[in-house]
């Protein structure tokens, strides 16, 4: 999904100080990188906030990225770890994993992009997408950040256990187990999706 | 040759069931993501648990991609150490030994005007010497005048080669 090739060539002028080199990066990932804090925390501002820590992060570091990986996975593996540091530290609710936790109080608009089908279709798809981040916001996080890696970044299994630097079983197992938490708190909420 | 293939025994709705995710996954095997499409097929109830992780698959799949408000490159881009990274880059820059450096060579022998000269004072002690019947001596001369170029390419062919050296010995 990201060129790994094109990413190391700009990484090398990033390493040189070119400025416009950075701006590619950024170009290239903060739609991502932005969409996985968000979905992580629910909150524009605070997934505004870790998005630019993360960058800032990450372009203070190059010296120290592994040419033998891709930058994407290095990026996504900072980026999940901030998001879970960020959560645990704050304490946010999420579900227990020996039950379904109630329904946040807040909520949230999303802008979705008009595709083009008629108002009903888009309207029925921003409502399933609406309760489905609900439903996946109270994961508990490591739960929520296998489901965003592989359902919204589109990764594939290998890909997020080397993000995650975990065996590819666990990765499997995380993975299922989410799915299964959020089918069912859809079902105890009626939701239909 | 028969072309078929020894039937595979038909799964249990329990099977079906757990193997549902792996299937709209993409992950199984091929004949085993055959045996859950024939269950599937043949089994009312399990079709039906089917399209209901079907649907949780399609709307998983659908969140469509955000983008960050407008002022979100400026604080990052602000905060770049570039001059750093400069700093470092120059003193990554591949480095030849004092002597292959093109400033060992006096700014004079290095001086495309100097090399020109020599040149020209070679051709024409060369021209005087065979047209001309020439003093031998003037040898010395052609010699002299093509020394500055010859010292100048010699040097940067060394560079070159300390160069490539290097280089191959980083990749290693």
């Amino acid at each position: 999904m990201f060129d790994r090739h094109q990413d190391l060539k700009t990484i090398r002028r990033c390493k040189r100080g070119e400025e416009e080199a950075f701006a590619e990066i950024l170009q290239r990932y903060r739609g991502p990188i932005y969409s996985l804090c968000f979905r992580m925390t629910r909150n524009a501002e605070d997934a505004r906030d870790l998005a630019q820590e993360v960058f800032i992060k990450v372009f203070g570091l190059l010296d120290r990225f592994d040419e033998k990986y891709a930058f994407s996975s290095w990026l996504f593996r900072i980026a999940t770890n901030h998001c879970i540091d960020h959560l645990r530290r704050n304490r946010l609710r999420f579900l227990s994993l020996d039950g379904v936790a109630g329904k946040d109080g807040e909520e949230y608009e999303l802008q979705l992009p008009h595709k083009g089908p008629a108002p009903d279709t888009v309207l029925e798809r921003r409502q399933a997408v609406q309760r489905l981040q609900e439903v996946i916001a109270e994961l508990p996080p490591h739960y929520k950040a296998v489901t965003l890696l592989r359902h919204d970044r589109h990764l594939s299994y290998e890909e997020i256990a080397e993000i995650l630097d975990l065996p590819l079983g666990t990765v499997k197992a995380r993975i299922h187990r989410a799915r299964n938490l959020i089918q069912q708190m859809l079902k105890e909420r009626s939701y239909d999706i | 040759m028969t072309g078929r293939k020894a039937e595979q025994p038909p799964i249990s709705c329990a099977e079906c069931r757990a193997s549902l995710q792996d299937y709209l996954d993409g992950t199984m095997v091929k004949t085993e993501s055959m045996r859950v499409f024939l269950h599937l097929r043949d089994c009312a109830d399990c079709e039906a648990v089917h399209r209901q992780w079907q649907a949780t698959f399609e709307a998983l799949e659908s969140m469509p991609e955000l983008e960050p408000p407008a002022d979100f490159d400026a604080r990052v881009l602000a905060a770049v150490p570039y001059d750093s990274y400069r700093a470092m880059a120059e003193l990554r820059a591949p480095r030849v030994p004092v002597i292959f450096a093109e400033e060992s060579l006096p700014a004079v022998v290095r001086s495309p005007v100097t090399r020109l000269a020599g040149m020209v004072v070679a051709a024409g002690a060369g021209v005087a010497m065979g047209w001309f019947d020439g003093p031998s001596s003037l040898a010395y001369l052609v010699l002299a005048g093509l020394l500055p170029e010859a010292v100048v390419r010699l040097q940067g062919a060394l560079r070159g080669a300390v160069l490539v050296l290097q280089r191959d010995r980083g990749r290693a």
